[in-house]
C-alpha cells in the first residue's frame, strides 16, 4: 500500500501545478505582504501574535479551505469512486491529497519565520525551531481532520465551497489568533475554546517564544483532531 | 460455466427509500452483460457495490468468487464510476500510467503498459494533451484506458455511454467489443436499448429488483406475440397479433415493413407490467 500511496503522491504534486500560482500567493506572497505591512503598527512583543496569527491562518486555509474542497470536488467528479474502485481506500486518498496540502502550509510556516526574523530582527532559538515544527504538524492535523470531517458531512459541492471559505476565514478572524487569549471578555471565552484556531494560535506563538507550554497546546489540538478524525470515518467520505 | 460475478439477494436501501430488493445477478466469464432499467432503478447502487463502495445490508456479493472488499479482487478489476472524470490537469498518458501506479505495478510496468493501452485504445495522438482539453467521448476514452491498463479481468462500466454523440457511441462499442474479443468479463448499465441490443449477450431488466433476464434474442422471442407492421404507403403503424399477420398483410395495397419487437418495445412493456 506505501508504494501506492507514493505514487498517489506523485500525481497530486504533478497535478499542483495546476494551481500552483495560488499556492504561492497564499503560502509565500501573502504572508510576506502581511508581515511586511502590520509590522510598523505593531510593537513589541505582540510581533509574535502577528507571525502566530498568520501562521494560524495558513494551517486554516490549508485545512478547512483546501483539504476539504479537494476531496468534494474528488468526489463530485467521480474520482473518490473510481480510487475506490482502484483498489485505494478512501481514507488512503484523502490522508495523501492532504498531506500534499500541507506539506506547503509547513514550509511556509518556516518561511514566515525567516523572514519575520530577517524583516523585524526576530530571535528564534533553536528549541523554538523544534517546537514550532510540533506545532506545526499537530495544526495541520487538526485543520486537515476538521477539513474532512466537513467534506464526509457536507455533500453538497457548492455549499461545502463556501462552507469552507466562511470557516477558513472566520475561525482566523473571529478567534483569538491575531491577539491575546486574555484580551476575550470572560463571556466569550467559552466560544473562544471551542474554536480549534484558538488552539493552535496558542501553541505556535508559545512554540516561537521557545516555551514548552506549546506542547499543551500541541496536545489539546491534537485531541480536537482526533475527534474530528472519529467524525470524518464516521460519517464516511465516499 | 465459471462465474465472475455472483450476485445473490441483494438489498439495499438508503434511509426509508428503497434501492435494491432481492436482486440476484450472475455473470459468467468471459461474458458481456448489460443492466437496464430507468433511472433511480438501482443499476449504480448495485454497480456500487461490486467495487466495495457500498457494502451489501443483506445479501452476498462476489467477484471472482471473493468479496470485492478485498483490495486483490479490486486490482482485478477494471471499473468506470458513472460520471466519473479523469484528471483534468494531468496528460492523457500520466492518467493512464498513475491509474497503473496505484494499482500496484512498478514504474517501468505502468510506463509499458500506460504506452500500449492508449495505442491499443487509439489514444496515440492525444497522449501529451490536457484532459481538459479533450472532447467527451476522448475523455470517456481515457477512463476506459485508466479502467484497462493494468490488464484487468473483469470490468463494470456502469453507463460508459452517456451523454457521447452518435459517432463517439460507435466508436466505444467497438472498443468495447474488442475488450470482449480479449476474453474480459464485462457488465454494462445502460440506457441505451439498442446498445445492450448490439454488445449484451445478456441483459437484465432491473427496476429495485431483477424483472427479467436472457438474450437480446430471449427477450425479444418472449414478447413477440405480436408484429409490427408499417404501411410504407400511408407510414401507418399497426400492432398485429401473430396469427393474424399473414391476413393482416394481404389486404394491404402497396409496399409495407413488418417486424417483431425491438428489445426497446420489449423494456417498455415489462416496465409498464413490473
Amino acid at each position: 500500500m506505501l508504494r501506492e500511496i507514493l505514487a498517489l503522491a506523485s500525481m497530486f504534486i504533478k497535478e499542483a501545478k495546476a494551481w500552483i500560482l495560488v499556492n504561492i500567493f497564499f503560502l509565500i506572497i501573502f504572508p510576506i505582504a502581511m508581515i511586511f505591512s502590520f509590522r510598523y503598527i505593531i510593537a513589541g512583543d505582540m510581533i509574535y501574535y502577528l507571525i502566530s496569527g498568520t501562521i494560524t491562518f495558513q494551517i486554516a486555509i490549508t485545512g478547512f479551505v483546501a483539504v476539504p474542497q479537494t476531496i468534494g470536488m474528488d468526489r463530485e467528479r467521480g474520482r473518490l469512486s473510481l480510487m475506490i474502485a482502484s483498489g485505494v481506500p478512501a481514507w488512503a486518498y484523502a490522508m495523501t491529497s492532504t498531506l500534499v496540502n500541507n506539506i506547503m502550509a509547513i514550509a511556509s510556516g518556516f518561511l514566515i519565520i525567516g523572514i519575520a526574523a530577517l524583516i523585524s530582527s526576530l530571535g528564534i532559538s533553536p528549541i523554538s525551531i523544534v517546537l514550532l515544527l510540533a506545532s506545526l504538524m499537530a495544526g495541520t492535523f487538526q485543520g486537515s481532520m476538521i477539513g474532512l470531517a466537513l467534506a464526509a458531512k457536507v455533500r453538497n459541492w457548492r455549499l461545502l465551497n463556501q462552507l469552507t471559505q466562511l470557516l477558513g476565514f472566520g475561525l482566523t478572524f473571529f478567534a483569538p489568533v491575531y491577539f491575546p487569549l486574555g484580551a476575550v471578555p470572560k463571556y466569550l471565552l467559552p466560544l473562544a475554546m471551542l474554536e480549534p484556531t484558538t488552539y493552535i494560535a496558542q501553541a505556535v506563538r508559545l512554540s516561537l517564544t521557545g516555551s514548552y507550554a506549546s506542547l499543551i497546546w500541541d496536545a489539546a489540538t491534537l485531541i480536537y483532531g482526533v475527534a474530528f478524525a472519529v467524525l470524518a470515518d464516521k460519517w464516511g467520505l465516499g | 460455466m465459471e462465474l465472475a460475478i455472483e450476485v445473490i439477494g441483494l438489498r439495499r436501501s438508503f434511509g426509508n427509500v428503497l434501492a435494491l430488493d432481492d436482486v440476484s445477478i450472475k455473470v459468467s466469464r468471459g461474458e458481456l452483460v448489460s443492466l437496464l432499467g430507468p433511472n433511480g432503478a438501482g443499476k449504480t447502487t448495485l454497480v456500487r457495490h461490486l467495487y466495495c463502495e457500498l457494502k451489501p445490508q443483506s445479501g452476498s456479493v462476489k467477484v471472482l468468487n471473493e468479496n470485492p472488499c478485498n483490495r486483490r479482487v479490486r486490482l482485478r478489476m477494471g471499473v468506470t464510476p458513472q460520471e466519473a472524470e479523469p484528471y483534468y490537469d494531468l496528460s492523457v498518458f500520466d492518467n493512464v500510467y498513475y491509474a497503473a501506479r496505484i494499482r500496484g505495478l512498478s514504474s517501468h510496468e505502468a510506463m509499458m503498459r500506460a504506452e500500449d493501452t492508449i495505442k491499443h485504445l487509439g489514444l496515440l495522438e492525444y497522449r501529451d494533451k490536457y484532459v481538459m482539453d479533450l472532447s467527451g467521448g476522448l475523455k470517456r476514452r481515457t477512463l476506459i484506458a485508466m479502467a484497462v491498463a493494468h490488464s484487468p479481468e473483469v470490468m463494470v462500466l456502469d453507463e460508459p455511454t452517456t451523454g457521447l454523440d452518435p459517432v463517439a457511441r460507435r466508436e466505444l462499442w467497438e472498443l468495447l467489443r474488442s475488450l470482449k474479443g480479449e476474453g474480459r468479463t464485462i457488465l454494462l448499465t445502460t440506457h441505451y436499448m439498442e446498445e445492450a441490443e448490439a454488445l449484451s449477450d445478456r441483459v437484465y431488466f432491473i427496476n429495485k429488483k431483477v424483472i427479467d433476464e436472457g438474450t437480446p434474442m430471449e427477450l425479444r422471442k418472449k414478447f413477440a406475440y405480436y408484429y409490427e407492421v408499417i404501411d410504407l404507403e400511408t407510414g401507418k403503424l399497426y400492432r398485429v397479433k401473430e396469427d393474424e399477420v399473414r391476413d393482416f398483410i394481404s389486404k394491404l395495397n402497396g409496399r409495407f415493413e413488418v417486424r417483431a419487437p425491438s428489445l426497446e418495445d420489449v423494456y417498455l412493456e415489462v416496465m409498464k407490467n413490473a
